[in-house]
């Protein structure tokens, strides 16, 4: 457990900082929302570092910092599979995703990810399995985002015997608060603008951070030879020691694939302001996110060579990797950074999704039920304020429930999504039947077989849905594609209706 | 051509994760590392471009081989290389920075500002 930041006051200086300028960009961002488009695009007005800076914020929870060292920990070198595939992901996402999407919001109004695949496939089913998919997605993602933060924060400011057993309620507040200031006020512009500054903590901690590992492991090989030295790390750095093969494949599977259908990082390039900005978006992005993942790799070593050599306790609890660490090992100011990174990592994953959540309710949904909302600035904001708030209760009162959820988010978003819209706007033929059918493949194989694993284990006391032949993401997301293929290939004459701006997109 | 390759790779892929024996690691690691290639190929299926085609094999053969080592190695225990282990230098060169490096050079190539294509 902690130590209460009150009793550290240059780390609890540095977390205020970033959150204060969170909320100097809040303010800041709020007289530049006055539409619509602003709320939930930004304006179409962000240039190439920022939204290169949002999708990686986006993209990196705080699992990044807490959960992926902890696992490293738990199963070894084979967590890397979950992050190696940024080699290509940056580069997937451009070719496939970042022009056409872009390109389509030049002939229609396309806001959200519902809305470019109504405008691709013109059908009202496909459009609405997407706005279910993507509220699955978000109430997982943000429930468990805002039960973390209330943790983290619960955990640092040591409120547990100050409230008990309201603790957690008190903690998640005053995360909530921040969050829901800047959201609301400033919509997207202060979503991608904040991202930005978040981004810069995130990559800044995680160089700082993985320079002390090295320091305190004595490098690569040090850490190397104190992990092999030990009996108690066996394992460690076999690619398939600790995990089946087929989980580790699954892993590089849906995590390089499988980004093509996460919202939260798609919606991000409806709001590039120039198309020739795209130019340098692998680079920038692909680089921002291998170095904000120095941290996974480099705490992920340390941790298990210094329990190897006995400078550190065995973990009882694996998550508890980072913090360990930085408490016990890393100066307090750096180790406030850190912190604020872990923070900020959670709130930008938390905002994105509070806006896609937000631009769902109110203009996905009324608008498939024949019944759009006129005033979408004012009905987002108050929507954003219930999304969060109905989050937050879930998480409350069903917290393992919300941490399941969220641990599988990703890949219900995968599955369900990227056949359709990665395939869908590169190939016209792919029609609204294929893509409705893909959708509720992905939907119902990843949900079966997530709740089918999580009973069995619970059942027979197996160690999770890593003791299973394969992670059920990696097998709805194939699932997802192979439908979306047969039914293309069995005819789907709706595909020839495709208006011609559409189709010149498409096409290429 | 192209889609019918993604939809068949998509089916094996399939039957490789729901039965993990019906076929060998290095297929089923070979047909997962064909997905990013084919996907980025038929995005770019009517691009001029000579490059992208020769850049998207070398992807994959990258991939592949990074895969067809680490099975390898699963087998011969942990090798080290400059006091590193083996396994380390494969998955942050073969699977993430040498792809990285690659696909970014590409994209920046190939694109066109204008127009729908890559």
């Amino acid at each position: 457990m902690m130590v209460p930041l009150l009793e550290q006051p240059w780390l609890m200086a540095v977390l205020a900082l970033s959150l204060v300028s969170v909320l100097a960009i809040g303010l800041w961002s709020g007289g530049r929302t006055r539409t619509a488009k602003d709320f939930f695009v930004a304006g179409r007005s962000v240039g190439l570092w920022v939204i290169a800076m949002a999708t990686m914020t986006a993209a990196f929870s705080g699992f990044v910092f807490l959960g992926g060292p902890g696992l490293t920990y738990r199963i070894g070198v084979a967590s890397l599979f979950i992050i190696v595939p940024v080699g290509f992901t940056s580069g997937l996402l451009c070719w496939l995703l970042a022009k056409r999407l872009r390109l389509l919001a030049d002939v229609e109004e396309v806001f959200t990810i519902p809305d470019a695949l109504s405008v691709r496939f013109n059908s009202r089913l496909t459009t609405a399995l997407g706005s279910l998919a993507i509220l699955v997605g978000t109430l997982g993602y943000l429930g468990a985002q805002l039960l973390a933060l209330g943790i983290l924060i619960e955990s640092l400011l040591g409120t547990r015997h100050l409230f008990g057993e309201w603790s957690l309620l008190v903690a998640m507040s005053i995360g909530l608060v921040v969050l829901l200031f800047y959201s609301v006020i400033g919509g997207m512009v202060a979503g991608v603008y904040t991202d930005l500054v978040q981004g810069a903590v995130m990559l800044v901690g995680s160089l700082l951070v993985f320079g002390q590992t090295l320091r305190v492991g004595g490098g690569i090989q040090g850490m190397a030879s104190s992990i092999l030295a030990s009996d108690g790390m066996a394992g460690f750095f076999e690619p398939f020691g600790r995990v089946p093969f087929s989980v580790a494949l699954g892993f590089f599977f849906v995590f390089g694939v499988g980004v093509l259908g996460q919202p939260q990082m798609v919606h991000k390039f409806l709001m590039l302001e120039r198309i020739d900005q795209l130019r340098w978006m692998p680079l920038v992005l692909g680089g921002s996110q291998v170095v904000c993942l120095l941290i996974w790799v480099g705490i992920g070593l340390v941790v298990p060579a210094l329990v190897a050599a006995g400078r550190m306790a065995p973990l009882d609890n694996p998550d508890g990797a980072t913090l360990q660490f930085l408490l016990g090992f890393v100066p307090e100011t750096l180790a406030g950074v850190v912190i604020a990174a872990a923070v900020a990592a959670i709130m930008s994953t938390a905002d994105s999704f509070l806006n896609i959540g937000a631009a769902v309710l109110v203009r996905d949904v009324p608008r498939l039920l024949g019944r759009p909302v006129r005033r979408q600035l004012a009905a987002g904001r108050v929507a954003t304020v219930i999304l969060a708030l109905f989050a937050a209760s879930l998480a409350l009162g069903y917290g393992d429930l919300i941490a399941l959820l969220g641990t599988f988010a990703f890949g219900t978003l995968a599955a369900a999504l990227a056949p359709a819209l990665a395939v869908g706007m590169s190939w016209s033929r792919v029609g609204p039947a294929a893509a409705s059918a893909s959708i509720a493949t992905g939907l119902v194989v990843n949900l079966g077989l997530e709740i089918w694993t999580r009973v069995q284990t619970v059942s027979e006391g197996a160690s999770g849905a890593l003791s299973g032949a394969a992670i059920p993401s990696a097998v709805a997301l194939s699932a997802s594609f192979s439908v979306l293929g047969l039914v293309t290939w069995l005819g789907d004459k709706r595909a020839e209706a495709l208006p011609e701006a559409v189709r010149e997109i498409v096409d290429g | 051509m192209l889609a019918a390759l993604l939809t068949g790779a998509s089916w094996l892929i399939l039957v490789g994760f729901l039965w993990p024996g019906a076929m060998g690691w290095l297929a089923q690691a070979l047909l997962v590392s064909a997905m990013p290639v084919l996907l980025i190929l038929l995005s770019c299926a009517t691009s001029p471009s000579r490059l992208l085609p020769v850049a998207m094999t070398v992807l994959w053969i990258l991939l592949g081989s990074s895969w067809a080592a680490l099975i390898w190695l699963d087998g011969v225990g942990v090798r080290t290389l400059g006091g590193v282990p083996l396994v380390l230098w494969i998955l942050i060169f073969g699977l993430g920075l040498l792809p990285l490096a690659l696909v970014s050079w590409v994209y920046l190539a190939t694109f066109r500002s204008s127009g729908p294509g890559p």
